[in-house]
């Protein structure tokens, strides 16, 4: 069903839920307005394509009250493989994986372009073909916000376990 | 393949998007780079820490309904009168053509069980237009009707003359229901169109006859054999049955 998939995209790009509610509601309306486009079988990702531009655009209108927390790159480091030896292991992760809040606090830090991204690969499970006509962006630019954001991530996740042991 | 361009394809490699050679080079790497092994891994255990936490967000159902009702309404806001106009009735087409494209939607996805009255409705009101109800085949005669879907179609479809009961036959066209091919068979009885759908059932939807009214649509669903099917009628309940059983006889 593809509400779901709607909602969950939703929720993860606006980090809220009467915003995400709000969105898939416009944005359902907008897609049965332009059903005929709606046919065969990209109809998923032209649904969530739809679905997105709803929460961006809620997202402007919120914005004249709310600045989006941007994601403090100084703070929290860059390139994971420029990190050293002292690196997150695989065990580090495996170690707090099954804390799913944690986890969610992750994702939600990380910069939108990131997130959603990460969201339409590693919980929709779709592919770069999919995503990139959802977001909008080449194939390649897919492949190399999604390993940027996985590096974000993985630090996120670091920084956040190294914060939890002290 | 040297370090820099692994790291470059390793996102693409645990994502599956490689292509089978550079999938076996990198195969190849990461069995002898201790380094890019390291980073391999750590990809590996955050992609099943992400899929093992039930990170998704589920739609609240109080927002499915919700939908159903925000597209519901313009078309009960605009119920004709009694005598209708030209106009009135593209007005009416107009409001039949938003529910036709939310039942589209529906359509577009795998149908469930208890949605199948809501698919059925949704289809047959798309399917009225001003002009009459929509055909691909029109003829009273099913030994037209029935070899045009030759071809088109999977399954032969049921075409039966009813006019000794009073139900003239219209004709036909292609249908979908989810995603299987479907045949729509239109018929009239005086000013009501009747649409029974009718595709490959797959088995696992196997429900004795059963009735619901959507809307002020009247729905008959049943199986035969491998076959499911809805009729679909703004008739009333009883001559919807009295058709349905008509159509059901050999």
């Amino acid at each position: 069903m593809h509400l779901d998939s709607a909602y969950n995209l939703a929720r993860w790009i606006t980090r809220d839920t009467a915003t995400a509610r709000d969105a898939v509601q416009d944005g359902c309306l907008r897609a049965f307005r332009a059903f005929d486009q709606m046919q065969g079988p990209n109809a998923r990702s032209w649904f969530l394509a739809v679905i997105r531009n709803a929460c961006l655009d809620l997202l402007r209108e919120q914005r004249s009250r709310a600045v989006e927390e941007e994601y403090d790159e100084d703070l929290h480091g860059s390139r994971v493989a420029a990190d050293g030896g002292g690196a997150i292991t695989p065990e580090d992760i495996a170690a707090r994986a099954s804390d799913a809040q944690w986890l969610r606090n992750c994702i939600d830090a990380l910069p939108r372009d990131y997130r959603e991204v990460i969201v339409l690969r590693e919980l929709e499970e779709l592919s770069y073909k999919e995503i990139s006509a959802i977001v909008d962006i080449p194939i390649g630019t897919v492949m190399s916000r999604l390993a940027r954001g996985r590096d974000l991530l993985q630090q996120r996740m670091l920084f956040a376990h190294r914060r939890s042991r002290r | 393949m040297n370090c820099t361009l692994a790291l470059r394809m390793l996102d693409a490699y645990i994502d599956d998007e490689l292509d089978a050679a550079t999938a076996a080079e990198m195969v190849e790497h990461i069995s002898s780079c201790a380094a890019c092994a390291a980073l391999h891994g750590q990809r590996v255990a955050m992609r099943s820490a992400l899929r093992a936490s039930a990170l998704r967000h589920v739609a609240p159902p109080e927002l499915r309904q919700s939908i159903m009702r925000g597209i519901e309404r313009p078309a009960q806001s605009r119920s004709p009168p009694r005598s209708l106009r030209w106009w009135q009735v593209l007005v009416v087409g107009g409001s039949t053509a938003v529910l036709g494209a939310l039942g589209g939607w529906w359509l577009a996805q795998p149908p469930a069980l208890e949605s199948l009255p809501e698919f059925a409705v949704a289809r047959h009101v798309a399917s009225l237009t001003p002009a009459g109800p929509r055909i691909d085949v029109a003829s009273s005669d099913r030994h037209v009707v029935r070899p045009w879907f030759q071809g088109r179609l999977e399954f032969a479809p049921m075409v039966r003359d009813l006019s000794a009961q009073g139900f003239d036959l219209l004709g036909a066209r292609l249908e979908r229901i989810g995603d299987r091919q479907a045949v729509a068979v239109v018929y009239r009885l005086h000013s009501h169109v009747i649409n029974v759908f009718s595709w490959r059932g797959g088995g696992e939807s196997a429900v004795s006859e059963r009735e619901a009214t959507i809307r002020g649509f009247n729905v008959v669903i049943w199986s035969d054999r491998d076959m499911d099917f809805a009729a679909v009628s703004d008739t009333d309940s009883a001559e919807l049955k009295r058709f349905t059983a008509a159509y059901r006889t050999p």
